[in-house]
């Protein structure tokens, strides 16, 4: 149909032409804004990170059907065994612990494992290599570098023999461990269970309702405002030719920023708004369900059981 | 007159940073009453919504409500506000703004526990609203990651709970498929069959024809320009032209149950 006249837009001239041909791919192609490229990544990563847990929350393991705060009470238990422990035997048994804990909740045992390992006990052990050194704790010779000798360091003169301690080697490895460990058996919990329970079980820990629910807020609106960042820089992506100059970086990074900061102010008024008129006047009111199954009752008792053999053996295994 | 519910007396309002809004508005709203407010972007109805929420107050003139002189002070009242959100809810336009819990189930069960409902009856609420809505699958869900159509019952579902005696929604069919929409204008025709006050805003006609019987036109200037029957302000073209809600190229298409208005593509 026709469009009246009076409201036919005038089209300048160069709108007029069709320009539908397809260009042959330059050879500085690849070069594309890598930085904008890469914000994006990390911004999917985040939603899929997001995505996943809900997933593997809802898989039907046998960590998933355990009640959220026995769970988290276990998992707490046997983070302190492990924080607790002399023995190397007894952290080798947590983490085979969780482990099982991890296949038997249908979780892809062998990638979070890789990921749990080869990133934060690495750093840890990086950062604990100096303590292994007689410097810090001295000991039995494990690994001898050099004896009687006078050396000198950026000035300082190191001990005339230096060598890795047997005594600081263990507290490297068992802080190793112990991080590995807890992160395993946190990331464990994470991941089988939804993270409005996960955070409502933290009442059972005396974390207060106005702090959960707090959390809980700015999880949802984090994951909202990724949502809209990435829409901002998907925008900015399919009008951005080559590479941004480091100017156009920070140019664009801060009117990122004011955007999503101007929009997180409404939202949050209106955030508020919604709130009072749904009746709330500055204190949460929640509803606190008790029902514990024949399942947590066991778990409990599994838990309860290999902590306190774990603590009362660790004593007399070395 | 007593049996007004609403009454709004030479009301101003303005926002800090856009100058006045609204001067010696006047509005009144009967119990039972199904009210559109129509008018063109920026026409200031969701401030309107608002003020008659108890969520902007006005600078001068009065706003009574169930009798009463609603002021700042008086909302400050927790007994007073929880009692008078029992009675008045408001579906906002922002669904991600109302939607706040990371569970659905939690989201509908918020209302009814802050109003201070026995637990088991918030449960046996919530659960009646989820069946009647038929969103039951969706209970567990993070309410961010539904679609705009799922969030909007939602937020609907949020509100229906409490079970208010004056329903106010902002644009409530915005971004909903035709189902939804119909589904959404039965369940606010029932309910205001059985004496719920229903307001509205919109800019959609079809919709302020199919929902309501009295309708108030905003012009772009913040005026209420109209208040009278929803059929007189449609038939009044060049009023709707006026206040930007048609243009001159509009027109309506028979005349018994298929009456709209639509514009030239």
């Amino acid at each position: 149909m026709p469009i009246d006249k009076p409201y036919r837009p005038e089209l300048p001239p160069w709108m007029q032409n069709n320009n539908t041909s397809c260009q042959e791919p330059s050879r500085n192609r690849g070069k594309h804004s890598g930085f904008i490229k890469k914000t994006i990544n990390e911004i999917k990563k985040v939603m899929v990170d997001d995505r996943t847990s809900e997933y593997f929350s809802r898989q039907p393991g046998l960590l998933q059907a355990v009640d959220p705060r026995v769970k988290l009470l276990a998992v707490l238990a046997l983070i302190i065994t492990a924080g607790i422990t002399r023995s190397l035997y007894i952290l080798l048994i947590l983490e085979l612990t969780g482990a099982v804990m991890m296949m038997i909740s249908r979780l892809p045992f062998t990638k979070l494992q890789l990921r749990i390992w080869g990133f934060i006990p690495m750093l840890t052990l990086l950062a604990a290599v100096p303590g292994m050194f007689n410097i810090f704790n001295d000991g039995t010779p494990l690994l001898v570098f050099y004896e009687n000798r006078d050396v000198f360091f950026m000035g300082f003169q190191l001990p005339q023999t230096l060598f890795i301690s047997l005594q600081g080697f263990k507290a490297a490895l068992f802080l190793f461990l112990r991080v590995g460990i807890s992160l395993s058996l946190g990331l464990t919990l994470i991941l089988t269970t939804p993270l409005d329970r996960l955070l409502k079980s933290l009442r059972v820990i005396g974390v207060p309702t106005i702090f959960i629910m707090i959390i809980e807020m700015t999880y949802r609106y984090i994951i909202l405002l990724l949502g809209l960042s990435l829409d901002l820089f998907e925008a900015r992506k399919v009008r951005t030719v080559g590479e941004l100059s480091s100017s156009a970086r920070r140019l664009l990074f801060g009117s990122s920023l004011a955007v999503l900061f101007s929009r997180s102010t409404m939202l949050a008024e209106e955030v508020y708004q919604a709130m009072t008129a749904r009746g709330y006047t500055g204190e949460a009111v929640t509803i606190e369900e008790m029902n514990l199954g024949n399942i947590d009752l066991l778990f409990s008792m599994c838990i309860i059981v290999l902590t306190t053999s774990l603590v009362i053996g660790g004593r007399f295994i070395g | 007159m007593a049996d007004n519910i609403f009454e709004l007396q030479q009301v101003s309002f303005s926002y800090r940073s856009e100058g006045s809004l609204f001067s010696g508005l006047n509005l009144s709203v009967k119990a039972g009453d199904s009210i559109c407010l129509l008018g063109a972007n920026g026409s200031g109805k969701s401030t309107l919504l608002k003020i008659l929420c108890a969520l902007n107050y006005p600078e001068n003139g009065s706003f009574k409500a169930f009798g009463r002189d609603i002021t700042e002070k008086l909302m400050e009242d927790d007994n007073f506000s929880k009692n008078y959100y029992r009675q008045v809810g408001f579906v906002f336009q922002n669904s991600d703004a109302q939607l706040f819990t990371s569970r659905v189930w939690d989201e509908i069960a918020f209302g009814p526990l802050q109003m201070g409902l026995p637990a088991d009856e918030v449960k046996i609420r919530v659960n009646d609203i989820l069946r009647m809505l038929n969103i039951e699958h969706l209970m567990d869900r993070p309410p961010y990651r539904l679609s705009g159509g799922e969030k909007k019952k939602i937020a609907l579902a949020a509100v229906l709970v409490i079970n208010p005696e004056v329903l106010i929604l902002d644009e409530p069919t915005a971004g909903l498929d035709p189902r939804s929409q119909r589904w959404l204008v039965e369940l606010l025709l029932q309910l205001n069959s059985i004496g719920r006050t229903i307001i509205i805003a919109t800019h959609d006609l079809n919709l302020a024809h199919t929902l309501t019987k009295r309708t108030l036109v905003l012009s772009e200037y913040h005026q209420v320009v109209f208040d009278g029957p929803v059929e007189e302000a449609l038939d009044n073209k060049d009023l709707l032209i006026k206040v930007n809600l048609i243009d001159e190229f509009s027109h309506t298409h028979g005349h018994t149950e298929h009456v709209h208005v639509y514009t030239h593509g």
